[in-house]
């Protein structure tokens, strides 16, 4: 699981498929597809974008902390960073301000609970501790 | 176990957790006493909830016990004890998210999971323990 795949990607996937169907005598029934893999996708995005914003954001024991556990939340959805790309050129962008990852953080647990609603009951358990793990991010914050 | 023995445990540690709050808030300070107050109306709400859906499906809810084995002499052991509930009714929210398939049952554990997940971290920062946060909340 290296690779997230986008829903968009998966999305256009599907659209492709029956045009291709059509033009032969295959079996034309869609296959089944398992929802947890594009949940579980999303969710890799979802905590490789905020490692990305503590990456970015100015260096404190607190930020080190939390941006540690989102690796974790990685590693319980099997998967882990990509190897580092190359630093981008040009001026430094300005450090993320606190008040960013606090609502990054929000919003990252609002859509692990969506997520976790939809999920198997295994992964909507995963789903769900990522959720309160950043939820309770901001009390480590502020 | 089953989703309907999962909601028996819960409102079994509710009423634990309802019981030792009251204990440890007399320990408190009066700040912190506050914060105590605010997370024991939220697991009665909590409790209630359970109960609600036990007796919707036609189970009978657990009594409270009269007394628990609850012990705090100082405002030190009080935090901790708040710490302690906090962690244990974590875990069994968690457990009823991966074993309910119902979307009400699974959304209000989730609930649950998130609201303990945030006071158990509120009560580390107040004990000055680090890290405030623990990466999966509700496991061990």
């Amino acid at each position: 699981m290296s690779a997230p795949v986008s829903r968009r990607r998966l999305l256009q996937a599907a659209l492709v498929v029956p045009a291709a169907a059509a033009c032969t005598s295959y079996d034309t029934r869609p296959a089944r597809i398992d929802p947890d893999v594009a949940l579980r996708a999303d969710a890799v995005a979802r905590e490789r974008l905020l490692i990305a914003r503590y990456d970015a954001a100015v260096p404190t024991p607190a930020v080190a902390s939390i941006r540690a556990e989102h690796e974790q939340h990685l590693a319980a959805l099997g998967a882990r960073l990509p190897s580092a790309s190359p630093a981008p050129s040009g001026p430094a962008a300005p450090a993320v301000p606190v008040a960013a990852l606090v609502s990054a953080e929000r919003a990252a647990a609002a859509e692990h609970v969506a997520a976790a609603l939809q999920a198997s009951p295994a992964l909507a358990a995963v789903l769900a501790s990522l959720a309160a793990s950043e939820a309770s991010h901001p009390v480590a914050l502020s | 176990m089953t989703e309907t023995e999962r909601l028996l445990a819960l409102v079994e540690a509710e009423h634990a957790a309802v019981y030792a709050y009251g204990v440890l808030g007399a320990r408190l300070d009066d700040a912190t006493r506050k914060a105590a107050r605010v997370a024991v109306d939220s697991h009665r709400a909590r409790r209630d909830q359970l109960i609600a859906a036990l007796q919707a499906g036609g189970s009978t809810p657990p009594s409270p016990l009269a007394v628990y084995e609850v012990a705090v002499s100082g405002a030190p052991q009080a935090l901790a004890l708040a710490l302690r509930v906090e962690e244990g009714m974590s875990l069994r929210w968690r457990d009823l998210v991966g074993d309910t398939r119902n979307r009400t049952l699974r959304s209000l554990a989730i609930a649950g999971l998130q609201e303990t997940a945030v006071r158990a971290a509120q009560w580390r920062k107040r004990a000055g323990i680090t890290p405030v946060t623990v990466a999966l909340p509700g496991t061990d």
